[in-house]
């Protein structure tokens, strides 16, 4: 096992290298560079930047050399733990990214709970009580909240919080305990805040859990195996959460390698909207702006999280699975 | 509302002294320093901060509000945006060596006592105020600005101001005292005091200010002393210039001093907020000698989606803003909503010489379009076959007035009629016998004319593609020149191409829009002389006037870069403005451009529990609204929040 793991973690360097090099020169696919973008965003504005001040950007930011110059010098810093500067921002890139990463964690470990926590039991239930009233009601939430767009409905649950419960909207805490250290008064106006986001992330990805829970069970009950325990006489609650349940989660577990960057990442639209601190919008607008360093960072930290992450679902997999060996 | 809560000691004896210190102060004496916002005077009992007369300057500088003496104390709530942060830079952070006067006719001196010029503007002494000081207390004076000086010709840094540059290289700072610098400038320049009045992102009016020596010092390679590299390393940046970029950051940096009037506490970028809280060593009084500002703090919600910001606004969490939610689109959910978030709305005056500027192309590659797109009477012809209303009430719903590219009748200093309302009126008769008078007569099998060389008579329109007006707009005036039997065409491209298009002078026609009608006439008049790179009508003519090949220009336009140069040449007021209307009265006459419209107003939101805000004044980027106003003169007239 130990040399398989080895194996795997060299296989990454390739990989995460292969990246990194074509994420990279994606960022700057699109025709001219930040410049161009900074300069319409303050034309946008009404104003404007003389030919000089152009000019002076330019070298400072080291933008005339090609994309592979930049991407290797870049990469010898990145080796060295500096991942650049953001022009956008106008500071290093470490500062915008890890200021809010936190908070994203927080945001999409909470949505993952949750999405866990509904969908599991549902999945189930709506497995053993196939076609019933309730596997139907279920599985109709479950659609709507997939068919529903996250930002529709954070717009919606928004203007109710307004116009209804005359709350402060955005963001994830009041005003009054934005700068206020951590109390449990804090903490408190934190989940406050914290469930319209986590219901909104949440909801969407509930239906696909739920499918993929009910599919695979139902595939699971009718083999004879389960026939045997049932005759065996185990009781029925004992015989489906030790068994069939069991070998259901598989895809459960080989999702957690696409989870891991999806807890960094965050939910970009949704964040949008609802003005949450969390690291999705920060790439979403450093790829607009081709403020390359910032979107490669990130690219590259997110690519990271998604190997390691594919390697210690397939670990899990084969711990939880006796039937998988390491090949 | 009804107890009104006098805990500022703004008392009867003070606005006593408003009725004698008024007058006085338009002379030599100021006010006497003697009013302090409450939080101050608490730490100043305590014994944690100094009186307030060893905190102020021997002249601090007197500014009132428009609505009397203010009190002390509140929460000015207002937003931003996290990248290219303008707001507030317009607000809390415009305290530069000069400013704009509150109705834009010229600039006075801010932060230095007086700026004192020579006749043909090469040399500028500034005063400065005796024993003014930085918000940690330290001194301000020369040596401050010659350590900026320092800076901006240090070839790893910044590099020059756009105002320090004259034609013939940068000025020369120097010492005269430790409250006296003079500024020697190679060749006129008089674009510096206007420059500094300025905000811009890059390297901004406030550059002589920006790096207190006594703090910046240490993060600079000639003076630190200690283990620079180590400052380096811990900061996570790979160069010292980067950390002397950092630090010098006035939102980013809350331990650097300023001389603003509210000092930022808490940075953009940690948390959703910035926080700016009042500056103990403010050197600005109001004429009851009252120490500004009056408000107490200033906090930004720092959003992605302005949504989220229009949505505070009617919740009444907003206290006054004038960018982000101050689009024609939202004014209307912002109107219904005054009651439930008791605010008002106030004016900005718009300065866009026009929305639509057809720029058409004097030095054409092609001899026979350049005959054609050089013929005045055609382009008049087309002017007059534009429905300019229609293009008004579909693409701007009706919030735009119908104008040429010009000064605009509200800036009357330099509002050319003829230049303004020219082949203004929509009366396709008159133009398409205009076009027959000017000998396009024959016409093809389609009915398009012909030009003399049996070619039709046409030319292709290019606009980019991110400003959808624009493309939208440039539809229905093919269509209207079609009418008119000329063959237009509409490319619309990405931004970028229309740029590299234009460098090479391969257009037709470019469509943008433009500053330049209130007093930024005076900074970019690209639409009258070919100036600036976005001078589409001649290109070549920019090249040669920059001394970059392209093509001598004729008379006319030699005539306009010589009055241009007189504009830049002298300090006179009077004198820079003659020069200018000469300037927009020859553009009458060359009629370069045909303009389609410009906007109406533009507005803000203010809580109607803030006082000093004007209720009129200009909105444009230039003007760096609402700054020369007075923020530090703004305050609530009762316990809001």
């Amino acid at each position: 096992m130990l040399a398989y793991v080895a194996r795997r973690l060299l296989y990454m360097i390739p990989t995460l290298f292969l990246i990194s090099l074509v994420s990279f020169a994606i960022v700057q696919l699109p025709p001219g560079d930040f410049l161009d973008s900074y300069i319409s965003t303050l034309e946008a504005a009404g104003g404007d930047v003389s030919s000089r001040e152009v000019e002076l950007l330019r070298a400072r930011y080291a933008l005339d050399g090609s994309v592979f110059e930049q991407y290797f010098a870049w990469m010898g810093n990145v080796l060295q733990g500096d991942f650049g500067w953001s022009f956008m921002y106008q500071r290093p890139v470490e500062d915008v990214l890890w200021g809010r990463v936190g908070l994203t964690f927080l945001i999409s470990l909470a949505s993952m709970l949750f999405v866990y926590v509904v969908a599991f039991p549902i999945g189930v239930y709506s497995a053993v009580r196939k076609y019933s009233v309730g596997d139907y009601a279920f599985t109709f939430l479950g659609f709507l909240g997939l068919a529903v767009p996250n930002f529709l409905l954070a717009l919606v649950l928004m203007y109710v919080s307004l116009t209804v419960f005359g709350q402060s909207v955005g963001g994830l805490f009041s005003p009054e305990f934005q700068d206020a250290p951590w109390s449990w008064a804090k903490l408190w106006d934190l989940l406050a805040h914290l469930w319209i986001p986590v219901a909104i992330i949440g909801t969407a990805s509930t239906a696909g859990l739920i499918r993929v829970m009910r599919a695979n069970l139902l595939d699971e009950l009718s083999k004879p195996y389960v026939e045997t325990a049932r005759a065996k006489g185990l009781s029925e609650r004992r015989l489906l959460l030790k068994y069939p349940v069991r070998l259901a989660l598989n895809p459960f577990v080989s999702q957690v390698g696409w989870e891991l960057p999806a807890l960094i990442s965050g939910a970009a639209i949704t964040s949008i909207v609802l003005n949450l601190p969390t690291t999705g919008p920060v790439l979403l607008t450093a790829l607009k702006s081709q403020d390359m360093y910032l979107a490669g960072s990130f690219i590259l930290i997110l690519s990271v999280l998604t190997v390691i992450g594919t390697l210690i679902s397939d670990l899990l997999l084969a711990w939880l699975d006796p039937r998988i060996t390491y090949e | 509302m009804t107890s009104f809560d006098w805990h500022a000691p703004v008392t009867a004896v003070a606005s006593a002294l408003l009725l004698l210190a008024a007058p006085a102060a338009l002379g030599q004496s100021s006010p006497t320093p003697s009013g302090e916002a409450p939080m101050l005077a608490e730490r100043v009992a305590a014994g944690g901060l100094a009186p307030l007369a060893d905190r102020l300057p021997e002249s601090p500088r007197v500014v009132d509000s428009v609505d009397g003496i203010g009190r002390y104390g509140g929460t000015w709530r207002t937003g931003a945006r996290e990248a290219a942060p303008t707001w507030p830079l317009r607000t809390i952070t415009y305290d530069h060596m000069t400013h704009w006067t509150p109705d834009w006719s010229g600039t006075v001196a801010n932060i230095p006592e007086s700026i004192e010029v020579n006749e043909d503007a090469t040399v500028y002494t500034i005063d400065l105020r005796e024993g003014m000081r930085w918000s940690d207390g330290e001194a301000f004076d020369a040596d401050d600005l010659m350590f900026a000086y320092e800076v901006w010709g240090h070839p790893d840094l910044a590099g020059f101001p756009e105002w320090m540059m004259s034609t013939e290289g940068p000025g020369v700072v120097e010492k005269v005292d430790a409250g006296t610098v003079t500024v020697t400038f190679p060749s006129p320049n008089a674009t510096f005091m206007d420059g500094m009045a300025q905000v811009t992102t890059v390297i901004g009016g406030d550059a002589f200010t920006k790096y207190p020596a006594h703090y910046m010092r240490r993060f600079h390679e000639d003076h630190a002393e200690g283990d620079l590299d180590a400052q380096v390393a811990d900061a996570g940046v790979s160069t010292w210039q980067e950390l002397f970029t950092l630090r010098s950051d006035t939102l980013l940096n809350p331990d650097k001093p300023t001389l603003n009037a509210w000092v930022v506490t808490q940075p953009l970028g940690e948390g959703s907020r910035i926080v700016a809280e009042r500056n103990p060593y403010y050197w600005k009084i109001d004429s009851a000698g009252n120490q500004l500002p009056y408000i107490d703090r200033v906090v930004f919600e720092v959003v992605q989606d302005p949504q989220v910001l229009l949505l505070k606004a009617l919740a009444g969490e907003i206290d006054m803003i004038a960018t982000l939610i101050n689009e024609p689109e939202n004014k209307a959910v912002l109107f219904d909503n005054q009651e439930r978030g008791n605010y008002r709305f106030f004016d900005m005056t718009p300065s866009d010489a026009n929305l639509l500027n057809f720029a058409f192309n004097q030095m054409h590659k092609d001899q026979a379009m350049r005959e054609l797109l050089r013929d005045k009477q055609f382009r008049a012809a087309l002017s007059h076959g534009i429905d300019r209303q229609e293009i008004i009430d579909l693409i701007f719903i009706g919030q735009a007035m119908p104008l040429q590219t010009a000064v605009l009748p509200s800036y009357p200093q330099l509002h050319d009629e003829r230049l303004a309302t020219q082949y203004l009126e929509y009366d396709p008769d008159l133009a398409n016998e205009m076009l027959d008078e000017a000998g396009y007569t024959e016409r093809d099998a389609e009915g398009f004319r012909l030009r003399e060389d049996g070619e039709r008579l046409g030319f292709a329109i290019l606009t980019r593609a991110d400003k959808a007006f624009m493309a939208d707009a440039g539809q229905m005036m093919v269509e209207h020149w079609q009418n008119l039997g000329v063959d237009v065409r509409l490319d619309v491209v990405d931004r970028n191409l229309v740029r590299s298009r234009k460098n090479a002078n391969d257009h037709d026609v470019i469509v943008e829009d433009f500053p330049g009608g209130a007093r930024d006439a005076l900074l970019r008049p690209t639409p009258w002389v070919p100036m600036h790179h976005n001078a589409a009508y001649g290109i070549p003519w920019y090249d040669w006037h920059r001394g970059e090949g392209g093509e001598e220009p004729p008379a006319n336009i030699i005539r306009q870069f010589e009055l241009w140069d007189q504009v830049n040449a002298t300090a006179d007021t009077e004198q820079r403005l003659e020069a200018m209307r000469q300037i927009l009265e020859n553009a009458a006459d060359d009629f370069y451009n045909i303009g389609v419209a410009v906007p109406l107003s533009q507005y803000g939101i203010v809580s109607n529990a803030m006082r000093g805000v004007p209720e009129t004044m200009s909105g444009s980027y230039w003007f760096a609204p609402p700054g020369p106003t007075n923020p530090p003169t703004y305050w609530f007239a009762e316990s809001a929040n």
